[in-house]
């Protein structure tokens, strides 16, 4: 029986080293993924939250960084690109004005309501490019990726219906 | 000494015509928002007509208390072409049941470097909404305010606007007395 109630899932979250160039021609870096089973909920519709901070140090002239992420989502059958998102810093100045040290938060949701047929899946969060010039040193902190399984729908609940 | 309840505690009673077997309980939804991609003006002041940028619908199906926990969240560009070059926008949170708006707050985003930068950084605002008035409601959020710099210019992407229904808890008595 659907029990209708909404689920949460907590998703692992990567660290991985990150380079200073990645081009879309190389292999993606996943940085989060959180699977999710929506079979016990009628008309289920998953929101996933990632959220992170990336810290950075620039320097010197024309600082930049940028960083383009993308949320995927794995069936069994298929995947799809459900959304893509930049961060970018991008100083271009004739005149350096020192170090600048920065702490950014970042949240991204997405809210995806399923087609039938749909139960077993695991979305990915991943980085597709990076370009840098005169980054010191950047990394991401406090990752955290969550999947809410939640229905569509308003529906009446009857005592005893379980 | 306290002689009365305080005057803001409510009581909710349910429906008549409801069977009680039925509607004990609320099961909480979600509800996924409409994006809309209008060409954002580049000047844009108070007295101009607010331009919509998400809009979420809600109906519960109960009568019960629920609280609408409304989350936008968007990217904005800041192309800053000179120094001390800003860019200021506000934003307006606006719910509308049967033809009844109110706004509901209001948020301010403002930039200003004192160098030439491009920065593209996200933006969070949540609003949780106690109790809404109707069993239908409509959340939109409105770019009210556009001031940018000359020579320089703004954008708004990766716009998405949810909302989360949950069973309100229960209102008790004051518990201090």
């Amino acid at each position: 029986m659907k029990s209708g109630l909404p689920l949460l899932t907590c998703g692992k979250t990567f660290a991985p080293d990150l380079p200073e160039q990645l081009d879309r021609s190389e292999p993606p870096i996943t940085i989060a993924e959180v699977f999710v089973d929506s079979k016990s909920i009628q008309t289920p519709c998953v929101l996933t939250k990632y959220s992170e901070f990336i810290q950075f140090t620039l320097f010197g002239l024309n600082p930049k960084l940028r960083i383009c992420y993308r949320l995927i989502r794995v069936g069994v059958r298929d995947a799809q690109i459900l959304q893509e998102w930049e961060f970018l810093y991008d100083a271009t100045d004739r005149v350096g004005f020192g170090n600048i040290n920065a702490i950014q938060p970042t949240v991204l949701n997405n809210c995806d309501c399923l087609k039938k047929g749909r139960r077993k899946l695991v979305y990915h969060i991943q980085i597709i490019e990076i370009e840098t010039n005169g980054v010191r040193s950047y990394r991401l902190q406090n990752q955290s990726f969550t999947a809410t399984a939640i229905t569509g729908e308003s529906q009446h609940e009857r005592k005893g219906a379980r | 000494m306290r002689k009365k309840r305080p005057s803001v505690v409510k009581s909710y009673k349910p429906v008549p015509n409801v069977k009680s077997e039925e509607q004990r309980y609320v099961n909480p939804f979600i509800a996924c928002g409409k994006v809309f991609n209008p060409v954002l003006p580049f000047e844009l002041s108070q007295d101009d007509r607010p331009v919509p940028l998400t809009r979420v619908s809600i109906t519960v199906k109960s009568s019960l208390p629920t609280n609408v926990l409304i989350n936008f969240s968007c990217f904005i560009t800041s192309a800053l072409r000179e120094a001390g070059a800003f860019n200021n926008l506000v934003f307006r949170l606006v719910r509308e049941c049967s033809s009844m708006k109110v706004p509901l707050r209001e948020y301010s985003f403002q930039r200003q470097l004192p160098s030439p930068t491009d920065i593209k950084e996200p933006l969070v605002y949540n609003f949780c909404d106690e109790n809404p008035p109707m069993r239908t409601c409509t959340y939109t959020l409105f770019l009210v305010k556009a001031n940018v710099s000359k020579s320089s210019f703004y954008d708004i992407t990766n716009k998405s606007m949810t909302g989360l229904v949950f069973p309100a808890p229960i209102k008790r008595e004051d518990e201090r007395i």
